[in-house]
This record gives C-alpha cells, sequence and structure tokens, in this order.
C-alpha cells in the first residue's frame, strides 16, 4: 500500500532511483557486488546509515545475504550486473522453491551492446528457467516505480522478483518523481525448515507451493500492460523497446493506425497481452536481444488455436541495443511502408580508440616487468590466462598478456586445462577484488591437484574497473590467505621496480623445480585512489639530450601522458602526468626524470 | 522546438559525462522533458566516449544515426568516429586539439583531415589548450559558452547552466567565454 503525498522531482541516475524506490519501499538489507551496470544502486543505499548495506564478496554471497534477510521476514535486495546473476545463479534458481516471509528484489543490471561486459546474455530467461518473475523498467521513473511495485509483489506473494535494468535504463539521466522513504521492514528469528530447508521431501513440497505462487504472480502482473491505438496489425513492445516504438509512431503519425502494446512484465508473459490480440492479424514483437516475449506469445497462439502472424527477432534483429533506426526499419517492414532510412554514411579513416590503462596505472608496470620475467625465468613462451577487472585491458598491444579471459575468477581454472594438456607452465594473472570474487576455490584447486602454475595477483587495493568500490584486500592479507591454502611460494614485489621481473622469474624457477603452484602480489594502489588529496606532485619531463628516441617509453610502456615529438624524442604531458614515477626505470637512457619533492604521505598512498 | 538532439563526444578522463550532466540539469531546471545516456566502467578508461543529451518530446535516450542538432568534440578526432550522428543542419563545437590512441603505432589524425569532412556544416573550431593555459578552467566549460550563445540561448537561461556548473573557476571561465563570443560575427565555417 502506498499513501501519494505529493512528489518532487530530482534529475536521476536510473540507477539513484532504483535505490530510493528500495529506501520508499522499506529495505531493510542490501547486498551487491560492484558491476557495471549496476555499482551506483549499492552506493546510493549506503549513505543511509540506518539500513545494512554492503559490498559482498561476490554476487552470491550477495544473493544469499539477501534471500537470509528475507527468508526472517525483512525487505531485502541484491543488486549485480547480468553475468554476476550466473554467480549467484545456484541459489537464486531454488529461492523460488521456498519463497520467502518478507520481500526480496534482486536488481539484475544487462548490458546489450557489451559496453562494460564479456556478454551480452538476455537473464529473463532466468525469469522462464527459475520461475521468477521479471519487471522491466524502461526509463528512470518506471525504474523507480517497478522497484516499489516489486517489493510489493514479492512481500504480497512471498516470491522473489527479478528488476532487469539495463546499461540504458541504469546509466540515464531524467528528471524522477519519487517516493518518500518508508521505515526499514527487519526481519526476525523463525526457523522453518520444513520451508527452508530443501532436502527432497521439502523440495517436492516447496514445488507445488511454487506453481500455485507462479498463478498468482500472472495476476498481479496483469495490470502492467498498457494498450493504445486500434487495428488489424499489433505491435508488443517489451521494456525499453516499448517508447522506442512510441517514439518512431510519435514521429510518423501512426499511433491511430496500430495497436500498441507496451509489456513491462515479460516473465510470465500476462495472458492479456494474448487476450488483446483476439481481433489482430499481425503481430511484431519488439524486444531486445532474446525472444522471451516473442515465443511466449507464439506458444499462447497455438494454444488458443488463433490464426496470427507473430514476428519478431526477423525483423528487429537479435543482438545489440535498441535503436531508433533499428525500429524504423523493423516498423517500415512490418507496416509495409516504403520509407527511407537514413544511408548517408560517412567513413572517414578513424584510429581504434579503446579504453587504456590511467597514467600511473601499477597494471602497466606489472605486464612489462611480468613479461620481461617470464623470459628471465627461461620460458620462451607461455600462456597468459587473464581476468575480469581494468588489467583485462592487457589483452591488447603493446602488452598481450590475456590469451583468454571469460568470466570472474577463472584465470586460475582455465590455467590448470591448459597446463593439462599442453604442459607449458601458464601465468594466472588476477586482480585482488576478482581474487576473493571467486579466485580462492580455483587456487585450492590447484594446490589440491598440484597444478604447476605461476599466479600474478595484481593488488591495486581496490575494486578499480567499476569505480574504486573498496575490496577485501584492504582487510585480508593475500599472502597469508594463499599461504593459509597451503601454497608454499608466496611472494610480494612492487612492480613499480625493475626487481619485479626478478621476482617473477624467481617464482617461475621454483614452479618448475617443484611442479607446485606459486603465486605472487604485485602491490601497488589503483593510480586513481592514490593520487587523491595531493594537490603538489612530482612531474616526470624528458631530458632530451639523452633521448635517443628508441620509442620504448610510447610504444612499449604506452603511458597516455607520454607523446612522440616529430623528430621521434618523448615529450611528457605535464597535464596528463601524475607524478608516479612508472616511466623512470622503463628508459634504458635515464633520460626520464621526475622533479619536485614527493609530498608527505606520498609513498604511503601508493605502497599501504 | 519539438526535439533538441546534442551529441557530446571525447575520450574518458575529458569531461565528457560532466558535460552532459550540465546540460541535462540546466535543461530540468528550465522545466524541459530531458534524458541523458551517460557510459561508465571499463569504456569509460581513456577511451572514446559518447554522451547523448535529448531534450523535449523525447522517448528514447539514444540519438539516431542523423539526428544530432548540435555536437561536442572535445577531441577532434573523436568527432569524426561520431559523424553519422550529425544531422544536416548540425553545429559543431569541435577542440582544434587531436590526441593519439593509446595503442602503439597508430597514426594522429590531422585537423584538417577532420575538418574536409565537415564543410557541410557550421563548425566552431576551439583553441582549448590556449582557453585552459589562460583560465585554468575545463575547455569543456568554454565549450558549453559556446554552444549556449551559438544555439541554447533562445533555451536556457545563462543562470540554468550556471547553476549547474561546479566551482567557482569553472563558473567564471563560463562567464567569460559567454561575454566575449557575443563579439563574434558568424558566418559559415568559423574559428574561434
Amino acid at each position: 500500500m502506498i499513501i501519494m503525498i505529493e512528489l518532487r522531482s530530482t534529475l536521476l541516475l536510473g540507477n539513484q532511483a532504483i535505490a530510493l524506490a528500495a529506501l520508499a519501499s522499506g529495505v531493510s538489507v542490501a547486498a551487491g557486488y560492484p558491476g557495471t551496470p549496476s555499482t551506483e544502486i549499492i552506493e546510493t543505499l549506503m549513505e543511509y546509515k540506518d539500513i545494512y548495506v554492503e559490498w559482498s564478496t561476490n554476487e552470491k554471497v550477495a544473493f544469499e545475504t539477501a534471500y537470509g534477510a528475507a527468508i526472517s521476514g525483512a525487505r531485502a535486495m541484491a543488486c549485480m550486473k547480468h553475468v554476476g546473476v550466473n554467480v549467484a545463479s545456484d541459489s537464486l534458481v531454488s529461492s523460488s522453491y521456498t519463497g520467502v516471509d518478507g520481500a526480496l528484489v534482486i536488481v539484475s543490471a544487462g548490458d546489450p551492446g557489451m559496453w562494460s561486459s564479456q556478454n551480452e546474455q538476455d537473464n529473463r530467461y532466468y525469469g522462464l528457467m527459475a520461475l521468477i518473475p521479471i519487471l522491466e523498467p524502461y526509463d528512470p521513473q518506471s525504474a523507480h516505480d517497478f522497484t516499489v511495485k516489486a517489493f510489493e509483489i514479492s512481500s504480497r506473494v512471498g516470491h522473489p522478483v527479478i528488476l532487469n535494468t539495463t546499461t540504458r535504463v541504469s546509466h540515464v539521466r531524467a528528471p524522477v518523481k519519487t517516493l518518500p522513504r518508508s521505515s526499514p521492514v527487519k526481519g526476525s528469528l523463525r526457523k522453518r525448515p520444513d520451508r527452508y530447508s530443501l532436502v527432497p521431501d521439502v523440495a517436492r513440497r516447496d514445488r507445488d507451493l511454487q506453481l500455485e505462487r507462479w498463478e498468482k504472480i500472472k495476476e498481479e502482473l496483469e495490470s502492467l500492460v498498457v494498450v493504445s491505438g486500434s487495428g488489424r496489425k499489433a505491435i508488443v513492445a517489451s521494456g525499453i523497446s516499448y517508447p522506442y516504438v512510441k517514439e518512431v509512431l510519435e514521429d510518423w503519425r501512426l499511433q491511430d493506425e496500430v495497436k500498441l502494446i507496451g509489456v513491462f512484465s515479460p516473465v510470465p508473459l500476462p495472458d492479456k497481452v494474448g487476450r488483446e490480440l483476439m481481433d489482430v492479424e499481425e503481430v511484431l514483437v519488439v524486444e531486445e536481444l532474446e525472444p522471451i516475449v516473442e515465443n511466449q506469445l507464439k506458444s499462447f497462439v497455438v494454444d488458443e488455436g488463433l490464426h496470427i502472424r507473430v514476428q519478431g527477432k526477423k525483423l528487429t534483429g537479435r543482438s545489440g541495443e535498441m535503436t531508433l533506426n533499428r525500429v524504423r526499419l523493423a516498423i517500415s517492414k512490418f507496416m509495409g511502408l516504403n520509407s527511407e532510412v537514413l544511408e548517408r554514411h560517412l567513413q572517414p579513416n578513424v584510429p581504434p580508440r579503446p579504453p587504456a590503462m590511467c597514467p600511473g596505472c601499477p597494471h602497466r608496470s606489472s605486464f612489462v616487468f611480468m613479461k620481461r620475467g617470464v623470459i628471465l625465468g627461461g620460458m620462451k613462451e607461455t600462456f597468459y590466462s587473464g581476468d575480469i577487472g581494468c588489467y583485462s585491458l592487457g589483452v591488447l598491444p603493446p602488452f598481450n598478456v590475456q590469451d583468454s579471459l571469460i568470466s570472474m575468477g577463472s584465470s586460475i581454472g582455465i590455467a590448470n586445462g591448459v597446463y593439462r594438456s599442453t604442459g607449458t607452465i601458464p601465468v594466472a594473472v588476477i586482480g585482488d577484488s576478482t581474487f576473493f570474487h571467486a579466485g580462492l576455490s580455483s587456487l585450492a584447486n590447484a594446490v589440491y591437484n598440484n597444478t604447476p602454475l605461476l599466479v600474478v595477483v595484481l593488488d591495486n587495493r581496490s575494486t578499480a574497473m567499476t569505480g574504486q568500490q573498496p575490496s577485501p584486500s584492504e582487510n585480508m592479507d593475500i599472502a597469508r590467505v594463499a599461504a593459509g591454502l597451503g601454497v608454499e611460494y608466496v611472494s610480494v614485489a612492487d612492480p613499480f621496480s625493475t626487481d619485479f621481473s626478478k621476482a617473477v622469474a624467481n617464482a617461475i624457477s621454483w614452479v618448475k623445480v617443484n611442479k607446485k603452484p606459486a603465486l605472487l602480489i604485485a602491490k601497488r594502489a589503483c593510480a586513481l585512489k592514490a593520487v587523491e588529496g595531493f594537490s603538489e606532485r612530482p612531474l616526470a619531463f624528458v631530458n632530451e639530450d639523452k633521448c635517443t628516441g628508441c620509442t620504448i617509453c610510447y610504444d612499449h610502456f604506452t603511458c597516455p601522458a607520454i607523446m612522440r615529438k616529430a623528430n621521434k624524442k618523448a615529450h611528457i604531458d605535464p597535464r596528463e602526468c601524475i607524478g608516479c614515477g612508472a616511466c623512470v626505470p622503463i628508459c634504458p637512457f635515464n633520460a626520464i626524470l621526475l622533479k619536485g619533492e614527493k609530498p608527505e604521505g606520498w609513498d604511503r598512498a601508493w605502497l599501504s | 522546438m519539438v526535439k533538441l538532439n546534442i551529441l557530446i563526444c571525447g575520450i574518458g578522463g575529458q569531461g565528457v559525462v560532466t558535460t552532459g550532466k550540465i546540460l541535462a540539469e540546466a535543461f530540468s531546471r528550465r522545466g524541459f522533458k530531458v534524458m541523458e545516456a551517460e557510459t561508465h566502467g571499463l569504456a569509460q578508461r581513456g577511451g572514446a566516449v559518447n554522451v547523448h543529451v535529448r531534450i523535449g518530446d523525447i522517448e528514447v535516450p539514444l540519438i539516431p544515426e542523423g539526428g544530432a542538432d548540435y555536437m561536442i568534440a572535445l577531441e577532434a578526432t573523436e568527432l569524426l568516429r561520431n559523424i553519422n550522428f550529425l544531422s544536416k543542419d548540425a553545429v559543431i563545437f569541435v577542440n582544434a586539439e587531436t590526441k593519439p590512441s593509446a595503442l602503439p603505432g597508430q597514426p594522429m589524425v590531422d585537423l584538417n583531415y577532420i575538418l574536409s569532412f565537415l564543410k557541410k556544416w557550421r563548425t566552431f573550431v576551439v583553441d582549448c589548450r590556449k582557453i585552459s593555459q589562460s583560465s585554468g578552467g575545463y575547455c569543456n566549460i568554454a565549450m558549453l559558452a559556446y554552444l549556449f550563445q551559438f544555439g541554447l540561448k533562445e533555451l536556457l537561461d545563462i543562470e540554468d547552466i550556471l547553476s549547474a556548473i561546479p566551482g567557482t573557476v569553472n563558473k567564471r571561465l563560463f562567464i567569460e567565454t559567454v561575454s566575449a563570443s557575443q563579439n563574434y560575427v558568424v558566418s559559415g565555417p568559423a574559428g574561434i
């Protein structure tokens, strides 16, 4: 029940709107793992000190934290990016069997177009698989409103609900009218093993109850269908595709010639959608990514024996995010219009500009010295098993040190497989936050099964890629953790020092002799975090008399602050340089120097 | 005005997101419907970035190709990467400075090559290096001032933008750039 009082409109990111809606719904426990585009939800909630909010070590723990609270009667939320749901899925799928006493909302933030992700999987499939309803907002306002709705449905039915957002909802800023906060709904200790302990007898009973709740959920969702216009042709549009279709129909003044049905709960598809199609001959389904609504609608049409032609992915395409031009093209074909979709393409020659590691990023130095260390350790080549983080950028030239990267924590497990099939000692490269996220069990496996490999943990004390969130490495010493797991060779080195190469070489020599895993920690803070608060910094500059134009600093180290001059000599842009000094040991001719004193606390900020 | 589409492009770290946010806040303050689509996360680190700002009778956040009425390019090469977003009457504000890609061995793109594609459009070439050296402020603020002076001043009050700009140095740079640009006579492609 919501009491409507006067609402203010504020310019908010979709993610901030979701956080404020959760507060308005009485959330008392929220947990997540940082991941674009979901991160700002937990960041916003962290400002509220009267509820419990945490960055968990991974999405599974975050989900279980929220679930534990919700089975105790609390209103709880777990937030993660779409691939994070894969990590949480073991518990998530079964949570639909037990249901919850309080309310449980899972925010899955997808990334169609893969702006910041390894895939663009459509998590609405989780709804179909786990029988968990999916609400699909289309802008910051609906993100707010559907979050409130998700909490309402979850607490009324006692079932988890997924809010499925995307980059273009979570990271869009627009005016939002928000509901005021309500008091947090907390839990109380209750013990119901007959419901919550899924041994086979309980699970079978829960399965029947799950299916009963599923029917109730369908009724709850009937109100989330919006219908306008009329005609023999209908367009069914789901989530963000609804406003895309709306804008195109308005631009072309076709609003009255076609029936438009907006769907905001694609799973389960409300029967109302099918009922609206009884006098329609042809349907176009517009949705991002997979044919979730399309296939449910086709199944409805067959079940009801209707003669309706349903088209979707064939006209809209299956990959990438929705755009106005894609929708224009699909609607023109569907409506048989002869509209010209813009084909005026200029094709200038533009060099690629992928993301780059920041000036002062310790990963750059780690990679340069790691490659030297591998050679120094007597290996002609190795397999660099990569992982997810800023250091994924090591896949690019000149580094080329991520021969695979597929999911959080996968580096060590994949390295095991590479060794078992090739006999080449691999190097697994993993960040500190990723190490605690999903690297621990694979490191235990390497010890357990005696995998000869070198694990290099790039410990920058931060979950940097998503915006320098804290990392467990702030509280836990990775060297002690590794030793505790039974890794016999553990060492720590500073990646800014040429000694880092020797540390890599020594570790590799040890692995060769002992046929067991070794672990080396490259310890230096994320540059963005280290230089915070220092107004006076040293500055690197090039002594042109010594610079020979050898190209090493700008072509093989590639700090964005180092430029190539017309005469091939190097120049350091003082506007970009942060004074870290990482480039000083890179120059074989000692032509790069630092000027200015290190401010008080500078080394501590980088190395502690 | 029915709809207005403004595309801001540049390199992650140049203030592309901040520029978009300032515009969104300014239009929102004036009571316009506004949507602004940002790029976060890995995509933001020193790579090519664009931000879409849409105002008016709009339903979705992304500008279609051929739909941008104004473009602010905080780095000139990035203008070329986004050139197919320009509408035929678009007005462009571009930083004269180009920056090489961090990838080794990539060529620097010459400003004249970039400008050779822009003959159809009214283009303001802005000397950002000079502006940031002389004012200590950020060039994106000067670009916003030109956009205001040569585009948005019928729609917004100077106060709408000023209230969204962080920091006194930047506020001063905005005011000074607006008042200086009142003296420019604009006809065809212009240099600033």
